[in-house]
């Protein structure tokens, strides 16, 4: 387990689950410590409250949903097939969603903490279990490789250049982009 | 990817690996301990089916079958027990799923600061209602009363339940309500003077009639399961005639298509009238015996009317008019079905009554088959104990009102010091801006997106500026959310209890809670109970409405005995077995030929229409003075239901964009090609729109289907309807209709 890993994968759970200004600044600050980026400090935080719910939340219509299952699908819905997954993971990981059924278990804060999870378990053991890097290698390279990209590109394109939200964005990218490739792809027996 | 992983399915090879335990030792702060136990209830194998019912305001009310897995709503159907739903639905109910699971829907309470800005914040419930109920007791204080607080809400849930919203109201006090009805009114009226009651035929007997008339009506788009009892009762032999100033698809599968002047719908009426008259066709039993006043209307008919002039008016030619009246008069049963587009005139009461009138001279009323068929609301004897919220102690309102009424106000008024204050839900706009003695401060929307079904829109942003708050409860963001302070997120039908009845059909259904809630939504008797646990926290004393709410109680107390009677049930969870017709006595309303009229009879010559200023006899009255060039038409789109399901991909896979369509004649000598843009313009106000040519629109007519919304689409068509009244529609909903078809507009390239 790499905490430099956990703590920035953290950081982007907690800022695409914020549900206020105050909640945004204090994970966009962790978030930019964790790839070495400056966040200006005249920020106007309100303001990017305005733009990540225009963008994910609403209650407009939103350009880049949070959910898996409204990039997997051939129609862009919830609570697909990509959201059962979802809860199935989390089941194998002795987890659940909240309510279940009442957020889509694929929103992506959720499946964030999922991969902390997931990257505890394969740093906790020694050797890492199978199953841990089965299901690991799995979510990587079959789950969230089907829909982080999409998702980017989604708020990269609505997103104000050089923002709080396109700087969480290229984040989350960085490290995707370094966990899709520092992962085998799933082979099971 | 290798072959064999993608070889694998993605379930397979997720089944039988577990990494439980890794999470124990971890902070976590979303996630929580899985308990398989606790979610048996949704990893069956097997679908849990559940009842639902369309609450959308349309003929149909289709008996829903729903079909949940993992609890997620996998696929709907239309209900088999049903005869009228029939297993099917139209394209709008297949695509409920992708209301609930929807990206753009309305997740959570929000703020807005800023109307129109877009700068929108997420808030708490609680505060959210604390906003609310702190505004709502400023008014309080500042006013003396709540007439400061004004509630618009129509059709967009008909579910019985919903009905709490108006009750939250008077739990809260007297406030100001928009009453009438932009739908039906004038027809409404009509029928209440001519019969005594609205109340239409089984429109499953329609396959009787050996001679149908569908007269400004769309069933193939707005009823399309009506559609299979003209298509039966035209395989037995029926004739179809269809008039409507449109040829719309339901005029595609007609024997017969008029496409008249628009608003010139009495004369044609009244102009058969004559003709059956002087063929001696009339039924003397009928008019002799059950009726009121047919002489002084067949002399009417005499000294003034002709099939001749009935021409003139309509542009139908004489012989066709003198054909169609001559055979509808002598099928048995002969059947009008009197659609609600044809009394949104100036005149459109006073049509509806000469139609009514040749349907009952040919002895057509009380007749299975038969009858001049409009709607009913014969099913909806609910208790309506959710409506049902008295006021608090000392709560003060208007004086000198009797308080609200609508078509589907079945309470009984009873005498009060205080009243709420009224306003003509047709006049919105108006109705803000001129109400004062107190002003209205705040506004509550629910089940209606004013700016998309309310009439001159550049009217109403200007009076909604003037309110200080505007609540909007909502699934999806509209305009009317646009223009709010507050939006907060309602449940869809699969996410409630509640009972749903038609008014056009006797099958009434129960809709059950298929899924948890999503997100933070509630419903809107949920909502209700926690405003009211807010308002008694910060005022104790100042909301009766209940604060604890459980969807399916409420269901629950909505039934009576005359209710199972009328359905032949013992129990409403009777109802969990499918949809239930009601025991009629006859397919045909007013079999007895007891009518509800003051004379008991059949009133051709009504003194109560007088009393209320119209005409006694269902004399001619000519439509709206045309005051532009070209006659504006905009009624339903065939995708949506006004401003409903048309902001859904599947609907925007079929309908792109809007149009407005015109005839190539008009067009050339506008120099118009088709899919030209356009400006569309008149007194009231503009729109840009493409435009597509077709000679299904008559000269100088513009046609525009209504109501567009999402995916950057700020298209309005109220931009170009205003307010005018209809004639009818006061005395039983509480205010006119509205004349949305008597509207004229130009238009040049632009």
């Amino acid at each position: 387990m790499n905490d430099a890993s956990i703590a920035c994968i953290e950081s982007l759970r907690d800022f695409f689950s914020a549900s206020n200004a105050m909640e945004l600044e204090d994970a966009a600050v962790r978030i930019a410590g964790s790839v070495a980026a400056v966040i200006p400090p005249d920020t106007d935080w309100t303001a990017v409250e305005y733009e990540f719910n225009r963008l994910f939340v609403g209650p407009a219509a939103v350009p880049a949903p949070l959910y898996a299952s409204a990039y997997c699908e051939s129609d862009r819905v919830l609570m697909g097939k990509a959201a059962l997954e979802a809860r199935r993971l989390y089941h194998q990981l002795g987890l659940a969603v909240p309510r279940e059924g009442v957020i889509p278990d694929d929103h992506l804060a959720f499946e964030l903490e999922a991969m902390i999870v997931l990257k505890s378990a394969l740093g906790a053991d020694a050797p890492p279990s199978q199953d841990a890097k089965a299901l690991h290698a799995w979510f990587v390279h079959e789950h969230l490789a089907r829909w982080l990209g999409p998702f980017i590109l989604a708020t990269r394109t609505h997103a104000s250049p050089g923002g709080v939200v396109a700087l969480a964005a290229d984040a989350l990218a960085a490290w995707f982009d370094k966990e899709l490739n520092t992962t085998a792809t799933p082979l099971p027996e | 990817m290798s072959q064999k992983t993608r070889a694998l399915s993605r379930r397979q090879f997720l089944k039988g690996i577990s990494v439980a335990g890794a999470a124990s030792l971890l902070p976590l702060r979303l996630l929580m301990p899985y308990s398989a136990e606790a979610a048996t209830a949704f990893r069956e194998q097997d679908f849990q089916i559940f009842r639902n019912a369309c609450p959308r305001n349309c003929y149909d009310t289709c008996s829903i079958k729903t079909f949940v897995k993992d609890g997620v709503v996998q696929f709907i159907e239309g209900a088999q027990e049903s005869t009228f739903t029939q297993g099917g639905l139209c394209v709008k109910g297949y695509a409920y799923p992708r209301r609930v699971y929807s990206p753009d829907r309305i997740k959570y309470p929000m703020v807005q600061d800023g109307r129109r800005t877009g700068n929108w914040r997420r808030v708490s419930w609680d505060e959210a209602m604390d906003r609310i109920a702190g505004k709502i007791l400023e008014i309080k204080e500042k006013d003396g009363s709540l007439l400061g607080l004004g509630l618009t809400k129509y059709s967009g849930n008909f579910g019985i339940t919903n009905y709490g919203v108006e009750g939250m109201m008077s739990s809260l006090g007297y406030t100001t309500r928009f009453v009438g009805t932009p739908c039906w009114p004038a027809g409404i009226d009509a029928q209440n003077y001519d019969l005594g009651d609205m109340w239409c035929n089984d429109p499953e007997d329609m396959v009787k009639s050996r001679y149908v008339i569908i007269w400004g009506a769309n069933p193939a788009w707005c009823s399309v399961h009506s559609m299979k009892y003209v298509n039966e009762a035209k395989r037995r032999g029926a004739k179809v005639v269809v008039i409507d100033p449109v040829f719309t698809q339901t005029a595609a599968k007609g024997d017969v298509y008029w496409q008249p002047e628009a608003s010139s719908d009495g004369a044609l009426a009244l102009g058969m009238a004559r003709h059956v008259l002087d063929l001696g066709l009339v039924d003397s039993d009928f008019v002799n015996n059950h009726a009121k006043g047919f002489a002084e209307f067949a002399a009417y008919l005499r000294e003034n009317v002709t099939v001749e002039w009935a021409a003139g008016v309509s542009g139908i030619p004489a012989d066709q008019i003198r054909e169609v009246a001559e055979e509808f008069a002598s099928a048995d049963p002969a059947t009008i079905w009197i659609g609600y587009g044809m009394q949104r005139h100036t005149n459109g009461g006073a049509s509806v009554r000469a139609i009514d009138a040749l349907v009952a001279m040919t002895g057509n009323v009380g007749k299975e088959g038969g009858g001049a068929r409009y709607g009913h609301l014969r099913t909806w004897g609910f208790n309506y104990h959710a409506l049902l919220q008295k006021q608090p102690e000392g709560a003060k309102g208007f004086i000198g009102a009797t308080g609200p009424k609508g078509e589907f106000d079945f309470t009984k008024g009873e005498a009060a010091s205080f009243t709420d204050r009224t306003v003509n839900i047709n006049k919105t706009a108006q109705a803000i801006l001129d109400t004062k003695d107190p002003a209205l401060k705040m506004l509550w929307v629910s089940c209606k997106n004013p700016f998309a079904q309310d009439f001159d829109r550049p009217k109403l942003e200007k009076a909604f500026d003037t309110l200080e708050m505007v609540v909007s409860v909502e699934q999806f963001f509209t305009e009317t959310v646009n223009n709010s302070d507050i939006v907060l997120p309602v449940t869809t039908l699969f996410e409630e209890w509640t009972v749903n009845a038609s008014y056009w059909h006797y099958w009434v259904g129960i809709n059950e809670q298929a899924i948890k809630p999503m997100y933070e939504t509630k419903s809107n008797i949920e909502i209700a109970a926690l405003l009211s646990k807010k308002m008694n926290q910060l005022a104790p004393g100042s909301c009766t409405f209940p604060q604890d709410i459980d969807t399916r109680e409420w269901l629950e107390k909505e039934f009576n005995q005359g209710i199972y009677d009328y359905l032949g049930i013992k129990h409403w969870t009777d109802l969990k077995n499918g949809p239930v017709k009601a025991r009629l006595a006859s397919s045909a309303s007013w079999s007895d030929k007891k009518f509800g009229t003051p004379s008991g009879q059949y009133e051709f010559h009504s003194e109560l229409c007088q009393q209320n200023g119209h005409d006694a006899l269902p004399r001619y009255k000519e439509g709206r003075k045309p005051y532009d060039e070209f006659r504006l038409l905009t009624p339903h789109t065939k995708f949506g239901l006004h401003s409903q399901f048309i902001n859904l991909d599947w609907m925007h896979e079929f309908n792109k964009e809007p149009f407005l369509y015109m005839h190539p004649d008009d067009a050339q000598e506008k120099k118009i090609a088709d899919l030209d843009m356009v400006r569309v313009f008149n007194k009231v106000g503009e729109l840009k729109i493409k435009v597509k040519l077709t000679s299904n629109v008559a000269k100088k007519s513009l046609v525009i289907y209504e109501a567009w919304f999402g995916q950057g689409n700020d298209f309005n068509v109220q931009n170009l309807v205003d307010d005018e009244s209809a004639d009818m529609g006061a005395y039983k909903t509480g205010a006119p209709g509205v004349a949305i078809h008597g509207q004229f507009a130009n238009v040049e390239r632009v």
